[in-house]
């Protein structure tokens, strides 16, 4: 038996493992993290609540949106009545002017 | 008993009959199957601050109109345009001046001219000395309109307003007007100027 068989030898001898071996390597095994799992509930969950914010603000947009849409509607309204009330107004004091100056004419 | 419950029911009826303050009851809606066009304007409460909101913040609104404005609960506009002739009778416009002949309405201008069969009253509210609204009443065999405007009203402002001043150079009627209602079909530049022409 030359040299190198005899190093083969002793090192693949059996031998009998220490003390709390088994104990420990289960241990380990146990502590290694599992490989991650979709949660796919929460991802449903997730993909809900951001469509229903998406939804909130598209309806909140819209509301503002139509909000100033009725607001100038309103202030268009209101100019323009004013603004005829006063045409009125005008043309019945211009009709009693020239009326007026009629009269000291004649 | 009987006679306790009607009086109770008179009691409760009779404000809803009765016009609130300077505010008219606008009852022609008869008019409207027989107009052409038909303008219907109603502001107050929500929508009255939401127009004076934006108007208020408009550069080169003067301080009076911003105040008239202000102060004001309710503007009423009921427009009719007929093509043809008169399509409406005294008896249809009536209500209106019944209402502006009660108590409490002044007439401030009234001018008629029979040849044209025009026709332009200014009225005012007056509750304890004071101006709480206005109404303008004009007609013409194409024309009714009734503009009631209810707060206190400063005629001067309100004709300033009708000269275009106090308020920036609008392209009033035009692209700020929406365009659903007839009138608002019709440019400001082409807003009839004074026609009457007294005898």
């Amino acid at each position: 038996m030359g040299p190198v068989e005899s190093e083969l030898r002793k090192a693949l001898a059996r031998r009998t493992p220490p003390a709390g071996f088994t104990s420990r390597l289960m241990e380990e095994v146990r502590a290694e993290p599992r490989p991650r799992r979709v949660r796919w509930r929460w991802v449903a969950a997730g993909a809900m609540a951001a469509s229903l914010s998406l939804g909130v603000f598209m309806q909140k947009q819209h509301s503002d949106r139509q909000a100033l849409i009725e607001a100038r509607q309103a202030e268009a309204e209101l100019l323009m009545s004013l603004q005829l009330a006063g045409i009125k107004i005008n043309q019945a004091r211009d009709a009693v002017w020239r009326s007026g100056n009629r009269g000291a004419e004649q | 008993m009987r006679t306790t419950w009607l009086a109770a029911l008179f009691a409760l009826c009779a404000p809803l009959a009765a016009q609130e303050g300077a505010q008219l009851r606008m009852d022609l809606d008869h008019l409207e199957e027989r107009a052409d066009e038909v303008v219907t304007i109603n502001l107050d409460g929500e929508s009255l601050e939401r127009g004076r909101k934006l108007l208020v913040l408009k550069k080169g609104v003067t301080e009076p109109v911003k105040s008239l404005v202000g102060k004001l609960k309710g503007i009423y506009l009921r427009r009719f345009w007929f093509k043809g002739k008169k399509q409406y009778s005294k008896e249809d416009v009536s209500p209106i001046h019944e209402q502006v002949a009660g108590p409490n309405w002044v007439p401030l201008i009234e001018v008629k001219d029979r040849t044209k069969a025009q026709r332009v009253g200014v009225y005012s509210y007056v509750e304890n000395e004071e101006v709480t609204g206005v109404t303008v009443v004009s007609e013409d065999h194409q024309e009714f309109t009734v503009l009631n405007i209810v707060g206190p009203v400063d005629l001067g402002t309100l004709s300033d307003l009708g000269e275009g001043i106090g308020i920036p150079a609008m392209k009033l009627a035009t692209t700020e007007l929406p365009s659903k209602e007839g009138l608002l079909q019709q440019p400001a530049a082409k807003v009839p100027q004074p026609t009457i022409d007294e005898k």
